[in-house]
């Protein structure tokens, strides 16, 4: 088309922009990065102390973990991205939002799903995979809401007065197509009830699927939305045009292409099928490469203001979360490569990478863009730039503190677990003492967690002061011309109009693909799911699915791992290296990321009943000096016999080869097998009372994990 | 030095804005005129942007020039020019001298605020184009004299659609070429990274179909240019880089899809389809970078010239604005002082003297009178006169030039493209190796295995490091060049001035500024009136080059503004008028006070500032330096030995043909030039270099263009040109050990796709650095 | 792995989709013009009609 006649512009149309939905979010955004933050502190203090743990159910680690992690990912990153992206997309496109109604759907339809997280997590009502705990009907509530986002964000580029669409509102599609997609496949579960359903993939599969959302979960929400507001508010409050926007364009493209793939290298040296390994090592390093072209694009369009840098807090906290970002992602490919995560996986070099990139790369650069957008949404100056300057540093310091703690503990513990004698025994054939000698990082990483809390009520509060002191004019009328191609041919205006529903009937019908091929494909995954089959390894019996539940109710996979991978030492330590085959009845898989404690995958008739009985109630009484917080209401709660037929089937639909005998009888099977563990520990002088407590379902699943293939003499 | 407050360059003489606010300093009254107009529409804005983007190309100092453009109004005009919409709307596209940042982009779109009928501007600051379209009361006219107003010379497009589509067409294939290649790549890579990593046999076949899916739009579509280019080399006999790509996509394609079919699951798509993307890029970047400098709208408004007033025969009075373009046989045209004459003719009023210098080299004016003939090209240094068009285009001496000048590129040396001679012997001697290991590995029988390996080794020794290698070399070396002011028209240029032998350098507006300037100033007797008052005066209102070098002579003196009567100008011969009753003359390079001389003054061109020096760094580079004028002996020689030069290093009375004639004769000659005269040289000379302020003609036939002020760039760009070929070489030894490297793996039968997959990408990013790295000397200069 | 007939039709259509919305854009000239729009990004909001100075350019 002619230069000329693409620059043929329609009629002179007034609008303004709707700033109140953004002034929303970034209260929002505040807000819950202050409760995320907070949890965040608290866990870390019960790590490096059990008493924090305070003995209450709805406060211990193993519940808040989930908490701090979807508070901090979905609440304050979330609403912060919701913030910028309203605030830049309408800027960008000379158009207000779509419409007004949607937007407030989208925020408080938000803001309910948090509350809703907030609620039912310390309840303990999860689904036990990581960064998904959310239960069905909330999954099923964010999908609706994102949709709605989606229309809304969509809807407004139809609507657009500038026909460029700027490489930023790139990103953001990408970020909402992704995420979607990941968030339909991995929530694919059946319900047993309102509180509770059952992953459709077992094992190995589970892992995989989990994993390539788990990993996206981190590049489509916490990177690629990121880059999009880098592109936007780093030229603007540089007032440079972006480095080179031919760079951004092949970033944006490479890192869509690439990035997807890299998620395998969370499961190096597991059972997950070595070529599979290979590809997410491959793509992880491969994506070192658009990562930096990003950061490199950001740094020089600051590059000719250094001078601003140093005064500017906007620039500043830029600057030094894009110094991050490149750090993150130089370490997240190292982390990948096999030799190098056979060191750093299950120890806290993890946590450390992660928070480099939430808190240096995400919080820093939320707080440049809220720094940026507060004073400018309500008309006034940023109250103290010291008091800014007191937070970069604060944060600086409390971030270094955090990494620099979760480089030495991660380290020394993995040199610890793998380190053996001439003989080939295990120098610390006992975890607890691994445990013991990094409790102290756990302090300084509380302490450095502690800081960059401090650093962000320090800009609440800034904020805050900036706000009041400001005040909200009614919203500027603009003026722009609306895009119009009607001089092309005549009565072409309507084709104009029409341009943009190809990109939403894209869009809905990629979503709508991606829906019908999962509910196609799952009859198919489920037949199948016992290719890999192994005679020894049975079914849960009806009691053991109760313990299981519980034990991931109690988030007992965040600090204990199920998997013995293929090295000498795990051998030594744990015992037969884990199989694929072991993992077909796990819905869901129960691997872990983490060994705060030892794994647990041949935990199985390791030791008596009575071990774990005394264990659950007081671990120090079993092992001196454990971290672990103590699990009393297990002996006064009652188990939930009834839900257990219910569970079966959910099982049996699921592939479980459960007959219908088993499952019509498995409420007196379930009894009667927690009548012989009652049994056995009132013969070591626990009262009868116990028979119909919690605890006794959670030590018959404990003793059964791994045993059928570990105890057995099968071979691999 | 400071710099000027409008465009930023460094102020020699500085102007200062005259009324109370004293603002400043400006580097020439064009950029004073301007700040003062943006001023005056409450634009002030403008600066504010200006000073907060830290961020704009340098640009070259604005000169206001008073035209009415009244010509864009014409219907024929506009029918030729302009894009008429159904809704009786006008777009017409300008080429904007001057555009530099952020701020011009503010300014120029908000046209429509302050010029009434505008509806809407946007400029695209890639090309310096703006389009403007218009509601159809309003005037283009109007436009392009506000453009002028704030400082960017509009000069009007062709509304082409066919060919505008044309290209935009041909962007975009390239882009979307591109971006398939790039995607199907990253896709197959997961795939065969899948299949090198051990997929199990029940996912080998499929994995292997869809690489195959992949990679067919990548080997058909997007790498069709290869083909394409393979060809055109094939036709005329020659080889190309090209032939040996296109040679191995093609093996590899029919291997790849000849395996899929018999079950093996291997195939070089990775590679290849990625290698594809690479050079893609590498291209595209190259072009994109070329088209930044002396892209093809640029001449094409170059040529078209400036307005030109048609009079009236019946009224000379009555005076018509029209564009050269429609200028007819016969027409009369009024020539105003200081204006080219637009076409060749006879004067029919009026008389004046002339400036042949463009078009000759002379720097003495010549005087023309009723019935004298006049060229296109030179220019009226005295008053108005009337001329009446004898010959237009092509017969003109100017049009004459222009063809000589497109023979002129004929004559060109060919450049030896180092990487298609590389490529020649590459492809023969790949050839003989794999017919070679074809009868090697042929022993134990196996055709099939033998013919296998012969298409491994030229799918392996495909050259691609070289092939991105030296167009990213070159891409780096223009765009730094371009950021430096020095605009390069095509790669090739590079490789002949690295072997420049002969330099030859005009001396008239090359050398010299071409304005007068007083060199010798002496008052002989007292007077009632004092000498630079009797300037001031007088000379007020004249253009003629001595007044005006008069003038600036006296400015820094203390100046009276005295009543003057009955003031004449004789056209030629001077001025004079009376001051306090006295009768003061100012003719034949003196004053006169009553018919008695009471000063006297010389005047003669001016060496630019940083000549001497040029020409001394160009001495370093070992080349033989020669001045070839068409000006008189005595003024060549006086310049010569000013910037140092012996008697045996000038020439003088040189014709445009002559200069082309000792350029024809010379090897590796280098011609640095800017008027008409120098245009053939320019052309037929391996490079030529028109400097800033060059005429359009001249601008055409070269093929370096200094956008900015000054020789010494000429001296660095040799220096530049020489640095990069070292590069160059440096990459081609890289690539070609690469590929020796494959050629001992494919005899030794060590050669797979996996083996590939893994020397391609290692090779290209070496060649990468190494570009990047380039020489100390360039280090330096890039700073 | 049975997952993998699952993830992998994914992956072709999220590519499809991806290349397919690359070609419509570059079709509609998105791409044609790759220097003034980073330009223009800065200066997007300047047509105020009720002008705050507390905005940006």
């Amino acid at each position: 088309m002619n230069s000329a006649v693409t620059h043929r512009e329609g009629k002179l149309e007034r609008f303004s922009y709707d700033d109140q939905i953004v002034r929303l979010f970034i209260i929002a955004t505040l807000i819950w990065g202050v409760v995320a933050m907070l949890l965040g502190v608290t866990i870390a203090f019960q790590l490096a102390d059990w008493h924090v743990n305070l003995g209450v159910p709805w406060l211990t680690f193993g519940r808040l973990r989930p908490l701090h992690t979807n508070a901090a990912i979905f609440a304050f990153c979330g609403n912060a991205i919701f913030a910028g992206i309203y605030y830049s997309h309408q800027r960008l496109l000379k158009a207000r939002l779509f419409n007004d109604t949607l937007s407030k759907v989208h925020f408080w339809g938000w803001q309910f799903i948090i509350i809703l997280a907030a609620i039912t997590l310390p309840l303990g009502i999860t689904t036990g995979k990581e960064y998904a705990e959310l239960e069905w009907p909330i999954d099923i509530l964010i999908t609706v809401i994102w949709v709605v986002f989606a229309v809304n964000f969509f809807g407004t580029i139809i609507r657009r007065r500038e026909r460029h669409i700027y490489v930023a509102i790139w990103f953001y599609i990408a970020t909402i197509l992704t995420v979607a997609v990941l968030h339909i496949i991995n929530s694919l579960e059946i319900p047993v009830s309102m509180t509770k359903s059952y992953s459709i993939y077992a094992g190995v599969q589970d892992a995989l699927v989990q994993w390539w959302y788990g990993h996206n979960a981190v590049a489509f929400f916490l990177t690629t939305p990121f880059l999009g507001l880098m592109y936007y508010f780093v030229p603007k409050a540089a007032n440079r045009p972006v480095y080179s926007y031919r760079l951004s364009i092949i970033h944006f493209w490479s890192l869509v292409f690439i990035y997807i793939w890299a998620g395998p290298h969370h499961l190096l040296y597991t059972t997950l099928p070595e070529w599979v390994q290979t590809l997410g090592m491959v793509f992880s390093i491969a994506l070192w490469m658009p990562s930096w072209g990003g950061m490199i694009n950001g740094l020089l369009t600051l590059r000719g203001v250094w001078d601003k840098v140093r005064t500017d807090p906007v620039l500043k906290f830029m600057a030094l979360a894009l110094t991050f970002y490149g750090m993150a992602t130089f370490e997240g490919p190292l982390l990948s490569i096999k030799s190098v995560s056979a060191i750093a996986h299950f120890t806290d070099w993890i946590p450390g990478h992660v928070h480099a990139g939430t808190i240096g790369w995400n919080y820093l650069l939320i707080a440049a863009i809220m720094y940026y957008m507060v004073p400018r949404l309500w008309n006034s100056k940023i109250y103290s730039l010291r008091l800014a300057n007191i937070q970069f540093w604060t944060a600086t310091i409390g971030l270094v503190l955090y990494i620099v703690s979760m480089w030495v503990a991660g380290i020394s513990q993995s040199l610890m677990w793998r380190a053996m004698d001439a003989s080939g025994k295990l120098v610390y054939p006992n975890f607890i003492e691994t445990v013991i000698k990094i409790v102290p990082m756990y302090w300084v990483r509380a302490i450095g967690g502690t800081l960059v809390l401090t650093s962000l009520i320090i800009m609440v509060y800034n904020l805050y002061k900036t706000a009041k002191a400001g005040s909200i004019s009614s919203e500027p009328v603009l003026e722009a011309y609306a895009l119009d191609d009607s001089s092309l041919e005549p009565g072409a205006s309507a084709h104009r109009k029409l341009e943009g529903w190809p990109m939403i009937f894209a869009v809905l019908s990629l979503v709508a693909i991606l829906v019908g091929s999962a509910i196609e494909i799952v009859p198919a995954v489920l037949s199948k799911s016992f290719i890999v089959k192994m005679d020894v390894v049975k079914p849960y019996t009806p009691l053991e699915l109760m313990g299981r539940d519980i034990y991931i109710r109690e988030g007992c996979y965040l600090c204990h791992s199920q998997t013995v991978r293929p090295m000498a030492h795990e051998v030594l330590r744990y015992g037969k290296a884990s199989e694929a085959a072991e993992f077909v009845y796990d819905h869901p898989f129960q691997w872990g990321s983490k060994r705060t404690g030892p794994d647990l995958a041949r935990v199985g008739q390791k030791y008596p009943n009575m071990w774990h009985y005394r264990h659950m109630y007081d671990p120090r009484e079993v092992t001196a000096g454990s971290i672990m917080p103590n699990y009393k209401w297990l002996f006064t709660d009652k188990a939930d016999y009834q839900s257990i037929m219910k569970k079966m089937n959910v099982m049996k639909t699921l592939g479980v080869p459960y007959t219908q005998e088993e499952i019509a009888g498995s409420l007196a099977a379930a009894k009667a097998q927690a009548l012989v563990i009652k049994d056995d520990l009132v013969a070591a002088g626990v009262p009868q009372a116990i028979l119909d407590k919690e605890i006794i379902p959670l030590i018959a699943y404990l003793q059964r994990i791994g045993v059928d293939y570990g105890k057995s003499e099968v071979q691999p | 030095m400071s710099a000027c407050i409008h465009c930023d360059q460094d102020v020699v003489t500085a102007y200062f804005n005259e009324d109370s606010t004293k603002e400043g300093p400006f580097c020439c009254r064009g950029c004073l005129t301007v700040y003062n107009v943006i001023h005056a529409k409450g634009l002030a804005e403008y600066y504010e942007i200006k000073k907060n983007v830290s961020f704009f190309k340098k640009r070259a100092p604005v000169e206001i020039k008073s035209a009415q453009y009244s010509y864009l109004d014409d219907e024929d005009f506009l029918k030729e020019y302009s894009y008429l919409s159904n809704n009786k709307e006008q777009t017409m596209e300008f080429y904007l001298e001057g555009i530099h940042c952020l701020a011009c982009l503010w300014i120029i779109e908000k046209l429509p605020e302050f010029v009434s009928g505008v509806v809407s501007s946007k400029l695209n600051m890639s090309r310096s184009v703006v389009s403007v379209v218009l509601k159809n009361d309003g005037k283009f006219s109007r436009v392009a004299y506000e453009l002028e107003n704030l400082g960017y010379r509009p000069h009007p497009l062709k509304m082409n659609q066919d060919t505008q589509n044309l290209k935009t067409k041909e962007e975009r294939a390239a882009m979307l070429r591109i971006g398939i290649a790039g995607a199907a790549s990253g896709n197959i890579m997961l795939y065969a990274v899948s299949l090198y990593a051990g997929a199990g046999p029940e996912y080998a076949g499929f994995f292997n179909l869809l690489t195959v899916l992949f990679a067919i739009p990548v080997l058909t579509y997007s790498a069709f240019p290869f083909y394409r280019n393979s060809w055109m080399a094939f036709k005329n006999k020659s080889l190309s880089i090209d032939v040996p790509i296109s040679l191995a996509l093609i093996m590899g394609g029919v291997m790849g899809v000849y395996n899929m079919i018999n079950g093996v699951n291997e195939n070089y798509f990775d590679s290849l389809s990625a290698l594809v993307f690479l050079l893609l890029m590498s291209r595209y970047f190259l072009k994109a970078i070329q088209e930044m400098g002396l892209g093809t709208t640029d001449l094409h408004f170059f040529y078209q010239g400036e307005s030109v007033l048609k009079v009236n025969e019946n009224n000379f009075h009555m005076t018509t604005e029209i564009h050269p373009k429609f200028i007819k046989l016969n027409d009369l045209l009024k020539v105003a002082p200081m204006q080219i004459i637009p076409a060749d003719g006879v004067v029919v009023s009026g008389e004046t003297y002339l400036n042949n210098s463009l078009l000759t080299g002379e720097s003495d004016l010549q005087k023309v009178l009723v019935n004298d003939d006049v060229f296109s090209g030179t220019m009226n240094m005295g008053s108005d006169i009337i001329i009446k068009v004898k010959k237009i285009n092509k017969d003109t001496r100017l049009g004459q030039i222009l063809r000589s000048i497109e023979n002129g590129w004929g004559h060109k040396s060919k450049i030896i493209d180092i990487t298609n001679v590389v490529s020649k012997f590459f492809v023969a001697i790949v050839f003989m190796l794999s017919i070679a290991l074809f009868i090697w590995s042929y022993k134990d029988g196996n055709t099939k295995h033998a013919l296998e390996q012969a298409l491994t080794l030229l799918i392996v020794t495909c050259p691609c490091a070289l092939a991105i290698a030296t167009p990213l070399t070159f891409i780096r070396t223009l765009s730094k060049s371009a950021q430096k002011g020095i605009i390069i028209k095509d790669d090739a240029v590079i490789e002949k001035l690295a072997r420049v032998k002969n330099v030859f350098i005009d001396k008239t507006g090359t050398i010299t500024e071409n304005s007068l300037k007083i060199s010798s100033f002496y008052i002989l007797h007292d007077s009632t009136v004092a000498p630079h008052d009797v300037i001031h005066n007088l000379e007020k209102h004249s253009t003629h080059p001595l007044a005006v070098s008069l003038k600036n002579y006296i400015k820094p003196l203390p100046l009276k503004t005295l009543p003057v009567t009955d003031l004449k100008e004789i056209p030629g011969i001077g001025v004079s008028g009376i001051i306090e009753n006295h009768f003061y003359e100012i003719k034949n390079h003196s004053i006169y006070e009553d018919h008695k001389i009471i000063c006297s003054f010389e005047a003669s061109d001016t060496v630019r500032r940083d000549a001497k020096h040029a020409i001394e760094k160009l001495r370093e580079h070992q080349v033989h330096i020669q001045i070839l004028s068409g000006d008189k002996e005595e003024y060549v020689q006086k310049i010569a030995n000013e910037v140092g030069l012996t008697s045996a290093e000038y020439q003088s009375g040189m014709s445009p043909e002559k200069k082309s004639q000792v350029i024809k004769s010379s090897e590796q000659s280098l011609m640095i030039g800017d008027g008409a005269n120098d245009a053939i040289a320019l052309s037929y000379a391996d490079t030529g270099i028109a400097v800033f302020g060059a005429m359009d003609i001249s601008l055409r036939a070269a093929d370096v263009y200094l956008s900015l002020p000054g020789l010494s760039p000429v001296a660095e760009l040799i220096t530049i040109s020489k640095e990069t070929m070292k590069v160059i070489y440096r990459n081609l030894v890289l690539s070609l050990f690469y590929n020796s490297i494959s050629v001992v793996l494919a005899f030794t039968g060590y050669i797979s796709p996996l083996t590939a997959a893994i020397i391609m990408p290692l090779s290209s990013l070496s060649v990468l650095i190494s570009t990047l790295i380039g020489t100390k000397k360039l280090r330096m200069i890039w700073k | 792995m049975e997952i993998m007939p699952f993830l992998i039709p994914i992956a072709l259509i999220m590519a499809a989709f991806f290349i397919g919305g690359f070609i419509w854009m570059t079709k509609k000239g998105q791409y044609d013009d790759l220097e003034t729009p980073r330009h223009r990004m800065l200066l997007e909001d300047d047509k105020k009609v009720t002008h705050t100075k507390e905005g940006e350019l």
